[in-house]
């Protein structure tokens, strides 16, 4: 006698893909909404408050791309939160000087996005596999009724 | 079995962005101490660091005690710092004015002689950690983003 395996494959593809989908939901509205915000504040002729606008928004990471763990590429980065910080505290104007550090965290956020996204398909394609196995498991079943 | 699957997937995710979000404030308090001659002038360097990278810490305040091996307070005193941005390091000093009589616990405590600071004209070290307590801290924390939004306007 088979065991019919069909809906523990049904569940896993479905949980999987629920999963996917949140994992994923943080990169695709930075990468939709938030980065090309941002990039549109840092440009060529960006005044001293859109940059201050533009960092602002980078100071609010999301889940992928927090600033709460440095790791040696990143060790920089803490420096940059320092000054920048201070400077908006101080009422101090940023500068055109300051534009390669806020596309460096720019860069970091878009890492971040990346990795949510990446994670996002990952678990996809573990659903994909699961939603084989159970057409797979079906088929037999059918078979041997 | 769905209906069961979908709150638990929720908890998982939620209980994961609580993770990443965990960024509480702690403080990293170091006393030093001068000796300054002629006068017994002592010199606290408390040493207070936001280790947060998303809070700002607002009116932090504290008692700082010095304490023995059996936990008898030889020194105490009260800090204060208005704001500290993350990662913030502020160093707060105060300068106490003291007889020989009421540093001399703290010197036999830290096996110093007086007689030998008296000589050199100058001791000045960081306490051992064991040896500082913090008591009664109070602070307010506000989110960095917040915190900018406000200041920034």
């Amino acid at each position: 006698m088979k065991i019919d395996d069909s809906k523990i494959y049904l569940y896993f593809s479905i949980a999987v893909l629920v999963a996917g989908i949140l994992f994923g939901l943080p990169g695709i509205y930075s990468r939709v909404v938030t980065e090309p915000a941002i990039e549109s504040l840092i440009t060529q002729n960006a005044d001293a408050n859109k940059l201050k606008q533009a960092y602002i928004m980078l100071r609010n990471p999301h889940i992928f791309a927090g600033y709460d763990r440095f790791d040696e590429g990143g060790a920089g980065i803490e420096y940059i939160l320092k000054e920048f910080d201070v400077r908006i505290a101080e009422q101090k104007d940023f500068t055109e000087n300051d534009k390669l550090y806020l596309e460096l965290l720019l860069q970091r956020r878009q890492q971040g996005s990346d990795l949510s996204i990446k994670t996002m398909i990952f678990f996809i394609l573990l659903s994909l596999l699961g939603a084989i196995a159970l057409a797979i498991e079906t088929n037999v079943n059918k078979k041997i009724e | 079995m769905i209906q069961r699957i979908l709150p638990l997937l929720l908890i998982v995710y939620v209980g994961c962005a609580q993770y990443v979000d965990v960024g509480d404030v702690e403080f990293a308090v170091k006393v030093s101490f001068q000796q300054n001659m002629p006068v017994f002038a002592t010199t606290y360097t408390v040493t207070v660091m936001n280790t947060s990278v998303k809070k700002v810490v607002k009116n932090y305040s504290a008692t700082v005690a010095i304490v023995t091996d059996d936990k008898r307070i030889l020194k105490q005193f009260t800090i204060t710092a208005e704001t500290l941005l993350p990662k913030q390091v502020e160093q707060i000093t105060i300068t106490q004015n003291e007889t020989e009589e009421s540093i001399k616990p703290l010197f036999n405590e830290l096996e110093i002689d007086t007689g030998e600071v008296i000589k050199q004209q100058e001791a000045a070290l960081v306490l051992p950690e064991s040896m500082v307590k913090i008591q009664n801290d109070s602070y307010k924390s506000e989110d960095i983003v917040t915190y900018l939004q406000e200041v920034g306007k």
